[in-house]
């Protein structure tokens, strides 16, 4: 055992967790707390929950990231396999050019992106987050998916291969029914970071209607007309509790299957 | 024959991810590394050629050289901090103890909630005339530590460290957690017929097999650290006197505010330069195994 | 058949031409000013008076994050989408956009005539005028450079309003001991930092920051250098909270001066609203829990340049509105800007905005007390004899600035070189 099952160890790790556990939850219950401020608990959430956008928001955030999701899938696992199973030409080089997308820092792709937009009209459709936002992913999950396809043993591979399968009729059979956790992994981390995006939304979305949930909060600020923009507290973060809710669910409902995963994703034979 | 064509189309299957990557960042790359070469304020329909203007300056530029060396100190610390805590969370959950489900929820929830939510709530907690850590320091008679947190240059960047900590241990942990279940037991059944202790077989065993893990965590600690923009943003915004500046928040206030688009371009391409530079270091170690 | 078809071809006309007639004009902003709709779809107050001065304009006014807002600015403006109408800050943001901006001299000559110059204060038109462009017309004048203080706090100490710099720092200092905090200041906003700086330097000998920043003299000039010095000393002998350069001076600052917990602040006229008027005060204190009606008061920030009167005001348009040169309905656009800033500052006065055009007293009927008309009164005296503006031309200077005054602030640079620094920026501008 890495770590003794007797007793006395058994309690001094529940102490330090249970610490450590109290100090990484202070800030949340903080959080919580400032949802109580200003005009009561009951009536901020429902303020948020009566206003108009709010749900057509959540509406939009749901397509968007479901959308995302499928074609972050759907090409990353192809990308995957090609670097992973098959003989491409120059894959280490592909390899390492899907590599360097993971680098550039978000403020220098507004504007030649958003000159891209200007030129095919693409302003007032899903497609000016979903595009971005897949491209912002789709790196890390061919990562992810390569790392862990890998693993999976070429026996069974050249088995299929012998018996005359494709590589498509291969990946279809083989690779993805092993692959299950990661994909969740993916499917988990996408949702995540599509369903937090503040600034795609930001520069790319020029109707209201469109924009993600991310932006409600904007909407929750104090009448003062002095400075333009004090959030009013209460509503404010009843609004950003509301927001994180749909992501803690699917992580609760998840977080098994996440646990094979991402891990897969690290670690080598 | 049958080689050549298979090996094209094998490509067939990486084209459409790397027809996305070009647009999305190659393009964007060219695009700013064409306008660094300019004088634009990123508004105007006119620019004037400078040349290599932009790069001399970066290179003598006080405050690029300050952003910089918060950048490196930021990231030692705070990716060996979260693979500590990340790998000592995984090793204490491997021992009996109950309510494990509660444990790994609470240590991965941090991360999951939007950096803004985080960001409030650790302006608020280090505000410092009525935030919580001075509030609290207060109640068990520690008023001399109570201290102007994020109003500090000396504490800003620490502090703002411990709320990266805070929400990126969680992540580690799940990759040590992974990296652990793949690790033989019996090999510590051997050490510890030989008479070794827990610290002894972490140090001996546990963490030179955990090397993969160790070497992931540390690509994407440090392309993260680079990228690092949003919790300065909403806290501190690089102050004060730019002790929390970071390239990336420099690259916005350069460009966004000061009307200083082409020097903006300039430190973006400074920051995948260095990016690339350490990345490329970290797979060759990572292939070396 | 045929007076059917009649009967359909006028029906369509009238639809088609009213529809005409109403054509939208789309204003985007930052601060709004009650121009817009709020979530439901029901204009604000501003936008009603709007909809009754101008019928036939539909008015589409959306309000945006100030962050959001100037980084969406550019891309709007270079891809040729932006709205007709767009706020604007005076100062680098204004001159920075102004190529896109349409001279608006012949629209307002024909609409008031040759001398239509005098409708308005002076101050604001100057700033609004781009190398002899007129790109914007001021809506609101913000001056700022006042000290706000709590007579309520005051007088349960038994302290008087600090009309000296030593009499800053003792008050403060006291009200700290009784756990009060006496001035309050958001040192983490470099526009509150300006507005102090401007504030001091003007007080210390009037206008010699404005030659600096013309560069007819240098910013080491003595004065310069004592005021910034001033600005260092605030930080360690009592004036300022600790913590200042944490703090923000909205929330922080606003909520901890109008909720009683911090006794001064410097802030400006657009701040009125917030503190002195029934509807605004009731919004405070619903959002920041408190519910005492404390005595708010202004007057100017101490003497210290020993002449024995306290500073003045300094104004800048706190928003102006410019026209899209690439607007497709120029005409309505401008019928739509006329309303905004001529028919509604009856409007804006009830708000208790300064007014951009001469002869707009405020309007008082919302004030919460007698004494706060006093403070309004004497502030709006103040307000018609300011040192000058508000807002830095040039973003270089404005930048080396900032810098140079969180420098000082935290004891990293001397005030010498911290201005030795800001005339270097100033050499670099090409005026």
């Amino acid at each position: 055992m890495l770590i003794g099952q007797d007793k006395k160890t058994t309690i001094i790790s529940q102490i330090i967790l249970t610490f450590l556990a109290i100090i990484f939850s202070l800030p949340i219950l903080i959080m919580l707390k400032i949802s109580f401020v200003g005009k009561g608990f009951i009536n901020n959430y429902l303020q948020v929950l009566r206003f108009d956008y709010t749900f057509k928001f959540f509406y939009n955030s749901l397509i968007v990231s479901f959308f995302t999701v499928l074609i972050v899938l759907t090409l990353s696992i192809l990308t995957a396999y090609s670097l992973s199973k098959l003989k491409p030409i120059a894959k280490n080089t592909f390899f390492n050019l899907i590599l360097i997308g993971l680098m550039v820092p978000g403020v220098s792709l507004i504007v030649p992106i958003f000159l891209l937009f200007l030129k095919f009209n693409l302003f007032k459709s899903y497609l000016a987050m979903i595009l971005p936002i897949s491209a912002g992913i789709i790196p890390f999950a061919i990562l992810l998916f390569k790392n862990y396809m890998d693993n999976i043993p070429n026996d069974l591979i050249e088995a299929a291969k012998i018996d005359g399968a494709g590589p498509l009729y291969i990946l279809r059979k083989i690779i993805l029914p092993l692959s299950y956790s990661i994909m969740v992994v993916v499917i988990i981390w996408t949702f995540l970071m599509t369903w937090n995006d503040y600034s795609t939304a930001l520069f790319f979305v020029r109707d209201k209607e469109l924009l993600p949930v991310t932006h409600l909060p904007n909407y929750f600020n104090m009448a003062t007309m002095a400075a333009g923009n004090i959030p009013d507290y209460g509503p404010f973060f009843a609004c950003l509790v509301l927001i994180s809710l749909p992501i803690m669910l699917v992580y609760l409902f998840l977080q098994k299957f996440i646990e094979d995963g991402v891990t897969a994703g690290a670690s080598k034979n | 024959m049958n080689l050549n064509k298979s090996n094209v189309r094998d490509i067939l299957y990486i084209l459409p991810s790397f027809i996305f990557i070009t647009i999305f960042f190659f393009y964007p790359i060219g695009y700013i590394f064409g306008i660094s070469f300019f004088d634009w304020n990123g508004v105007s329909q006119n620019k004037s050629f400078v040349g290599l203007e932009n790069y001399k300056n970066f290179f003598v530029d006080p405050i690029a050289l300050k952003a910089l060396k918060n950048q490196i100190l930021w990231g030692i610390i705070t990716i060996f901090s979260q693979m500590f805590l990340g790998l000592s969370m995984a090793i204490l959950l491997r021992s009996k103890v109950r309510f494990k489900i509660v444990y790994k929820v609470i240590f991965f929830f941090p991360n999951i909630i939007s950096i803004v939510v985080v960001a409030y709530i650790f302006n608020k907690i280090y505000d410092n005339n009525f935030g919580e850590l001075n509030y609290f320091l207060e109640m068990i008679k520690l008023n001399i530590l109570s201290h102007p947190w994020l109003g500090d240059p000396d504490t800003a960047l620490y502090c703002l460290m411990v709320a990266n900590i805070w929400q990126w241990s969680g992540f580690s942990f799940l990759l040590y957690h992974a990296g652990l279940t793949q690790i033989n037991e019996d090999l510590y059944e051997s050490a510890r017929i030989d008479g070794a202790n827990i610290f002894n077989i972490v140090r001996s065993i546990v963490i030179p097999l955990l090397k993969p893990t160790h070497i992931a965590l540390l690509i994407l600690g440090i392309i993260g650290t680079l990228k690092t923009f949003d919790i300065i943003y909403l806290t501190t915004r690089g102050g004060p006197a730019r002790s929390t500046e970071f390239l990336s928040t420099y690259v916005f206030q350069a460009g966004i505010i000061e009307f200083k688009a082409s020097y903006a371009s300039t430190i973006a391409l400074m920051i995948v330069l260095i990016a690339l530079v350490l990345t490329t270091i970290q797979v060759k170690a990572y292939s070396r195994d | 058949m045929k007076i059917l078809f009649k009967l359909f071809f006028l029906a369509f006309s009238f639809i088609w031409f009213s529809n005409i007639a109403k054509a939208e004009v789309t204003y985007s902003c930052w601060n709004c000013m009650t121009l817009d709709s709020d979530g439901e779809g029901n204009p604000n107050n501003a936008l009603k008076d709007f909809n009754a001065a101008a019928p036939n304009v539909k008015l589409v006014a959306v309000q945006y994050p100030y962050g959001d807002y100037i980084q969406t600015l550019p891309l709007s403006m270079r891809s040729g989408t932006s709205d007709d109408l767009m706020a604007f800050q005076v100062g680098s943001m204004l001159s920075t956009y102004a190529e896109y901006l349409e001279d608006l001299t012949p629209y307002a000559e024909k609409e008031w005539g040759a001398n239509w110059k005098d409708k308005f204060l002076s101050v604001g038109i100057e700033q609004t005028t781009v190398n002899g462009k007129l790109v914007a017309l001021p809506q609101v004048m913000s001056a700022a450079g006042a000290l706000w203080y709590n007579q309520t706090i005051f007088d349960k100490f038994n302290l008087s309003v600090p009309t000296n710099w030593d009499e800053w720092i003792s008050v403060s200092n006291t009200l700290k001991d009784n756990g009060v905090v006496g001035f309050m200041h958001g040192a983490k906003d470099s526009w509150i930092n300006y507005d102090m700086f401007i504030g001091i330097a003007n007080e210390v000998d009037p206008g010699k920051v404005y030659e600096a920043e013309a560069g007819n003299i240098s910013w080491t000039h003595e004065s310069l250098v004592k005021a910034t010095s001033l600005w260092g000393e605030m930080f360690s002998n009592g004036i300022m909270q600790e913590g200042a350069l944490g703090n923000a001076q909205y929330p922080d600052v606003h909520q901890a001066f109008t909720s009683g917990k911090a006794a001064m602040m410097t802030m400006g006229t657009w701040n009125n609203y917030s503190t002195f008027t029934n509807s605004g005060l009731n919004g405070s204190k619903e959002s920041y829990g408190f519910t005492e009606d404390f005595k708010y008061g202004i007057t100017g920030l101490p003497d210290m340049n020993g002449d024995g009167k306290h500073g003045r005001l300094f104004a800048s348009p706190d928003v102006s509105i410019g026209m899209s040169a690439s607007s497709s309905n120029k005409e309505e656009a401008w019928s739509a800007l006329k309303v905004i800033i001529e028919n509604l500052q009856s409007t804006y006065a009830k708000d208790l905005w300064v007014s951009s055009m001469t002869g707009v007293p405020f309007d008082l009927s919302d004030a919460t007390s007698d004494f706060a008309k006093e403070a309004l009164n004497y502030q709006l005296g103040m307000a018609n004899n300011t040192y000058g503006k508000r807002e830095f031309i040039y973003s270089e200077i404005k930048t080396a600035l900032g810098d140079a005054m969180q420098n000082v602030a935290v004891g990293d640079m001397t005030a010498l070189e911290a201005m030795e620094m800001v005339e270097k920026a100033s050499q670099s501008v090409k005026r």
